[in-house]
């Protein structure tokens, strides 16, 4: 019985070493990325083009424009003579926030009439916009909080709201990127891989030979299922390293268990994708399927969308797609470093899901056998 | 090149993308689809978060405080602790996002009286960084603001405190331009629309490799018809349908997600044809160079979906990007793409300005398409 699996799984690796390019494409493809996301969403945004319209030329408002240039977020400001000049700045996306300094600004401070500083903000780039305008007020109400009361921000500091942020302390978004695209990328590929695994014999006609061959219809799944897996484990296991050693994404729990439960849900995933290749026809069918079907379960892996944030209705309905289990996971382990009396309920559903999959495989693969 | 064979292996290219459901899916239904997932994924609103109290004041100021802090439908207080450390299990197991801790005596007059205000304490799960901000900021933002309310509401009653210290000492008024609601949906929009776009050169590739792996390619260049009509045909009805989904995506954009088309129309629909035009360039160049449809098909996902999502400036602005990157994606059609989209769209910025673009887009679409001429005269014909 073993030997008839392992004849199958070494035809397909076969076939796949045949393919030279498949698979180390796939690798490299899944790597860069990884890569291309750490390096995008490690990166704080800085340098917003700022532009500033100063009409008061006091003293007052040349120490503002001072401290707007040391913030790490915006740029050296650019100074203009008028609103207009910012508007043409902002059609050529050379601005993306100006700071109109209204006249008499700096006396009316001294004299506690809070003047009114305006802040144009660029729509077009809504993420530097938003990261602008909130750095550019934070500025402006400190510096005129030392202009007008003769205090330094600190003054008032233990009187705000103190703020403790757990397991990603620094609120770093690599760090929840890049597990969640570690699972993404790993789902992708295996399934793929999987999905193509039967279409390929179908469409080349030797489909019915791998039927007449006297094997069990699940030594034949089982067979078909261990070389995606090996891949798909290999790929898994690189794109780990990569995130923890090369871009510090903190790893706090067990390393053991995070690889057994791997296999586990790489079962269930490379399950779906030879249910898919059953049901499709042809190898652009599968494809297409499985873009399909990753575009729906990357809706419910909660990585875009937040769980929380959907209708009740689709809360429950998002408990059926084991990428939303397998992320809640990654994320346990990595970033909590909690174990298995925490995130059980969600093993117990993979595994769940992955027999009813794997159920659904077999029936299909022995109804295509009449 | 003669019309009567350009419109025949047109007809015929026609007929195989009818014929096969799934490659007609991909080209009708299969773009606009697209669309309004990528636009439900990418620009959801954070709102009802799980988060816990602990009211240890447990007076009319905390409770009023509570009320705040849900105001806006970010977070929503699903328990009530009696003590922090019952907060733990709770994070770790993802019940709740957030902690807030309101000490005793808070509201208490006497305390702001003396200025020794008990500090309220936020705890905030980083797991997920994006909603986590968010959540901080709608918690921070009412506590610092209902802080302030009762400090001026309780000193206002006594006599000979000046109240106007605890104002801003500046207003800040906003302005946002081209998009006032510094909507998330209008910044996206324009962008994905060259995501969406690139499923024909996507579904050209897959049908040029399934023709090669079929065989059949080479019985269409046997046939007595010049190579120049033979790409044209089979690339017109990709085009045809792409030209088609670029219409309806600025009308479903208009209408359905309120995103303004400001630019003019005519231009942006030949900037379309011409950055479509690249698209099967590259298709065409995918498909010449490789062998397998499996192939081809991981290629153009890498080539197609992977920039046009993380690096045309759909996600992160472009100018973060080194300036290597900066420089080597000014060789991909979907940068000058994306670029043009946003101007057209959301700026209304003349065509003079974007010749830069323009011509761009044209040398490297016609660069690529040189290339994939050569490979493929070399490879098939």
């Amino acid at each position: 019985m073993f030997k008839r699996i392992l004849n199958i799984a070494w035809k397909e690796f076969l076939h796949l070493r045949k393919d030279r390019v498949l698979v180390p494409f796939f690798i490299l493809g899944a790597l860069l990325e990884l890569t291309v996301v750490a390096w995008a969403t490690s990166q704080p945004i800085r340098n917003v083009p700022m532009a500033v319209v100063d009409q008061d030329h006091s003293h007052q408002s040349a120490a503002l424009i001072a401290r707007l240039d040391t913030s790490d977020t915006l740029s050296k400001a650019q100074i203009t003579n008028s609103v207009a000049d910012v508007n043409t700045l902002m059609d050529h996306n050379q601005a993306i926030l100006g700071v109109v300094i209204p006249p008499n600004y700096g006396s009316m401070l001294v004299a506690h009439h809070p003047p009114t500083v305006s802040l144009l903000l660029n729509g077009a780039d809504s993420t530097s916009a938003y990261a602008a305008q909130n750095a550019a007020q934070q500025i402006i109400l400190e510096q005129g909080m030392r202009d007008a009361l003769h205090q330094e921000p600190k003054d008032y500091a233990n009187e705000l709201p103190q703020v403790t942020v757990k397991y990603n302390e620094t609120l770093d978004r690599s760090a929840y990127t890049l597990p969640s695209e570690m699972g993404l990328m790993f789902y992708v590929m295996t399934v793929v891989l999987a999905a193509l695994a039967i279409t390929r014999e179908r469409e080349r006609g030797t489909y019915e030979q791998l039927l007449v061959m006297p094997y069990r219809s699940w030594e034949v799944i089982l067979g078909k299922i261990i070389a995606p897996m090996t891949i798909g484990y290999c790929l898994f296991m690189t794109m780990l390293a990569l995130s923890v050693f090369i871009f510090h994404v903190p790893f706090r729990g067990s390393l053991l268990l995070l690889l057994g439960l791997a296999i586990i849900y790489l079962i269930a995933e490379v399950g779906k994708g030879i249910l898919l290749s059953l049901v499709a026809r042809t190898q652009l069918q599968a494809v297409l399927l499985v873009f399909g079907v990753a575009m729906v379960d990357m809706l419910f892996s909660g990585y875009a969308v937040a769980v929380e944030s959907m209708p009740p209705f689709l809360q429950t309905v998002s408990n059926i797609f084991s990428i939303r289990h397998w992320l809640i996971i990654l994320r346990d382990i990595m970033l909590k470093g909690v174990g298995l009396d925490v995130f059980a309920g969600h093993v117990l559903a993979i595994i769940a899901i992955g027999t009813v999959i794997i159920g659904l495989t077999t029936l299909v693969y022995r109804r295509s056998l009449t | 090149m003669k019309m009567q064979h350009l419109w025949a292996v047109t007809r015929n290219e026609f007929y195989h993308i009818t014929r096969d459901p799934g490659t007609l899916a991909l080209m009708t239904v299969g773009p606009l689809l697209l669309m309004i997932m990528l636009v439900y994924a990418l620009t959801a609103d954070v709102k009802n978060v799980p988060i816990a109290v602990v009211n240890l004041a447990a007076n009319s100021a905390s409770n009023g405080l509570i009320q705040q802090v849900q105001a806006n439908g970010v977070v929503k207080v699903t328990q009530t602790l009696a003590e922090v450390q019952a907060a733990t299990p709770l994070l770790e197991r993802g019940e709740i996002r957030a902690v807030l801790v309101i000490p005793n005596g808070y509201g208490n007059p006497l305390n702001f009286v003396t200025r020794k205000l008990p500090t309220l304490q936020i705890i905030v799960d980083g797991t997920e960084p994006m909603s986590a901000e968010h959540v901080l900021d709608a918690i921070y933002t009412a506590s610092e603001a209902d802080l302030r309310t009762l400090v001026t509401d309780t000193l206002s009653k006594i006599p000979g405190i000046d109240v106007s210290q605890f104002n801003d000492p500046v207003k800040i008024e906003t302005e946002t331009r081209y998009n006032p609601t510094l909507s998330n949906v209008i910044d996206f929009y324009p962008g994905l629309t060259a995501v969406v776009l690139s499923l024909p050169g996507v579904a050209l590739a897959l049908a040029l490799a399934r023709e090669k792996e079929l065989g059949t390619l080479e019985q269409l260049v046997a046939m007595p018809v010049d190579k120049l009509s033979l790409l044209l045909g089979k690339i017109a009805p990709y085009m045809f349908f792409g030209m088609v989904d670029t219409l309806l995506l600025v009308a479903i954009g208009r209408f359905v997600y309120n995103v303004p088309f400001q630019g003019n129309l005519l231009g942006y629909a030949i900037f379309s044809f011409f950055f479509l035009f690249s698209n099967m360039a590259l298709g065409l160049l995918i498909s010449v160079l490789l062998g397998s449809q499996q192939l081809a098909m991981v290629v153009a996902f890498l080539v197609f979906f992977f920039p046009s999502f993380f690096l045309s400036g759909v996600f992160f602005p472009l100018k973060i990007m080194p300036a290597v990157v900066q420089l080597e994606l000014q060789f991909l059609p979907v940068t000058h793409y994306v670029t043009v989209s946003k101007a057209m769209y959301l700026q209304g910025t003349p065509l003079t300005d974007l010749w830069f673009d323009f011509l761009a887009l044209l040398v490297v679409g016609v660069g690529i398409l040189g290339l994939s001429m050569v490979l493929f005269r070399k490879k098939v014909a």
